[in-house]
């Protein structure tokens, strides 16, 4: 795995063979297809703004570190391009102690680009907007949000995909874990504009509590101004289930081995695609100690 | 020696009585079948024995070696040396049946149990019980076909060792294979420091595991106990004999 360091602005790393990086923008060259994934880390850089795009007919893997210990108010402004053809599985990692950040993310697609998206959110308090435009007729994406609270950490992810082109696919699936005084608010929303033909637009949202002071909200909304579209959306809140708990617990763990066992398997699908060994330790234990 | 112990237990679901004093003393050694018609609660003693909180003990005291089994919650139950092969196991996604077993080992033993030594433990009981050999990285019972789900509670409880097991009707949905499979591996486990209840209403695990003594469970009382004889019994005349023997009218209902 390759890794990319940016603070202040610049680069400290040496970049991949063609990668180019001026004004805050880095392009990753076109036609190739990336075997091993590349880490970006932008390092305790409170108002940061970046732009990644992934050329013409590149597949590749990105894995973006959001971290920093201030609590100092925090904004990001990230953007991520596929161009056509493209195909991006990008993971965004966000653990900010900042007591107030905004994490605004752009995302693009155009025709026939594939995004396979996933955040995993473990902030203080933190407002993330997931903005994906489908702009080309073939763009796909799919988007997996995942935040978890506790004590008094209060996140609100706003996921939105639009749909600008004909047969494009949207499919998001966010969950949300709050424990003790932990509040996640999941906003859901998925806009077909009109005269976009045979797009397909699939919600699910989850949100599970622990503690009897927790908040999830989740909201899910579909805005459809065309005909001819195949569109879902579910939304479930609550406890662990019961049952599940029993049959753990009646296997001598207690309730809270049994919770985190559970909640630890909820979480394996985000979890499994950190391929970067450290940045997955963290987050493991950062969720762990929150649940 | 390990004892078991239930003293007219009185058990209701959502305000409804369905155990109606039930007297039973099981010790390590024994295997006692309870046997009945659907419906007269005899997967209500298993689940309210391990402590399922839909159901609700009304009166009656049960014991394990002279603890209060009633006054402890579920895990403790399972760390006291109680275990429950049950009817329906649930599904957890995302949590492997080594990663599950190696913490329930951990928990029921009190001993921290080294990854190598537990794998090649895991391993052997996998075979023995005639499961695929990934058992260990799948998902706990997730996708399971109702027969894995079976054998993978009697996995559980080779790897756990109890005191006491009780089998909620591990036979049901079992082809002939897999029915010699769970019972031979049942068998092997009794001695001096297990017992064992078995839940069902076919006579047939009875031909591979042999119980000590026989129970015959209706509307919430054990109704008639003995030995291997009682089964041979049920097995050519079903239950309507016991209405006549002794006098009681039962109508069969839904388990």
């Amino acid at each position: 795995m390759k890794d990319i360091v940016i603070k202040n602005h610049q680069v400290q790393t040496k970049l991949p063979k063609d990668f180019l990086f001026e004004n805050q923008k880095l392009i990753i060259p076109k036609n190739i297809h990336y075997e091993n994934p590349i880490k970006i880390t932008i390092e305790d850089d409170n108002n940061e703004s970046l732009e990644i795009v992934v050329s013409e007919n590149t597949s590749i893997k990105i894995i973006l570190e959001l971290a920093s210990q201030e609590t100092t108010p925090h904004h990001y402004n990230l953007m991520l391009t596929a161009q056509q053809n493209a195909q991006v599985k990008y993971l965004l990692v966000s653990e900010l102690s900042s007591k107030k950040a905004l994490v605004e993310h752009y995302f693009t697609a155009a025709r026939d680009a594939k995004l396979d998206l996933i955040g995993g959110f473990v902030s203080d308090i933190i407002d993330a907007k997931m903005h994906v435009e489908l702009k080309g007729e073939g763009a796909e994406v799919k988007m997996r949000a995942v935040a978890v609270s506790s004590d008094e950490n209060k996140q609100n992810i706003d996921v939105l995909i639009i749909h600008q082109a004909p047969n494009t696919i949207g499919d998001m699936t966010n969950i949300g874990i709050a424990n003790k005084k932990g509040k996640i608010v999941l906003n859901g929303v998925e806009k077909i504009e009109k005269g976009m033909k045979n797009a397909n637009a699939f919600q699910t949202l989850k949100g599970v509590i622990t503690s009897d002071q927790a908040i999830v909200e989740v909201n899910p909304i579909l805005l459809i101004d065309e005909f001819d579209v195949k569109a879902g959306h579910g939304a479930t809140i609550g406890k662990i289930e019961e049952n599940q708990l029993y049959y753990l617990m009646s296997r001598g763990l207690t309730q809270t081995q049994a919770e985190k066992l559970i909640i630890n398997g909820f979480l394996k699908p985000v979890i499994d695609e950190i391929d970067d060994e450290p940045l997955k330790e963290r987050f493991i234990h950062l969720v762990n100690s929150r649940i | 020696m390990a004892k078991l112990e239930i003293k007219n237990l009185h058990v209701g679901i959502e305000g409804k009585e369905i155990l109606k004093g039930v007297d039973l003393v099981v010790n390590s050694g024994e295997v006692h079948a309870i046997m009945g018609p659907n419906g007269t609660g005899k997967s209500t003693l298993a689940s309210a024995l391990m402590g399922h909180p839909k159901y609700e003990v009304t009166e009656g005291e049960a014991y394990l070696d002279g603890e209060n089994l009633l006054d402890m919650e579920v895990d403790e139950r399972a760390r006291a040396g109680l275990f429950l092969a049950m009817q329906y196991p649930a599904e957890v996604p995302g949590v492997t049946n080594s990663d599950f077993m190696r913490q329930a080992l951990k928990a029921t033993s009190g001993k921290d149990v080294g990854l190598f030594e537990f794998a090649l433990k895991y391993e052997k009981t996998v075979e023995e019980l005639k499961m695929r050999p990934d058992l260990a990285h799948r998902y706990l019972n997730e996708g399971f076909s109702g027969g894995e789900r079976k054998r993978n509670e009697i996995l559980q409880l080779k790897v756990l060792k109890p005191k006491f097991a009780i089998l909620d009707e591990i036979d049901s949905g079992l082809d002939v294979d897999a029915l010699k499979i769970v019972g031979s591996n049942v068998s092997e486990l009794v001695n001096d420091e297990f017992g064992c209840i078995l839940i069902t209403h076919y006579q047939r695990i009875l031909d591979y595991i042999k119980p000590t003594n026989v129970h015959i469970m209706i509307d919430g009382k054990i109704v008639l106990s003995g030995g291997q004889e009682l089964i041979e019994k049920i097995d050519q005349n079903g239950y309507e004999w016991v209405k006549e023997e002794l006098g009681i009218e039962f109508v069969e209902g839904e388990e």
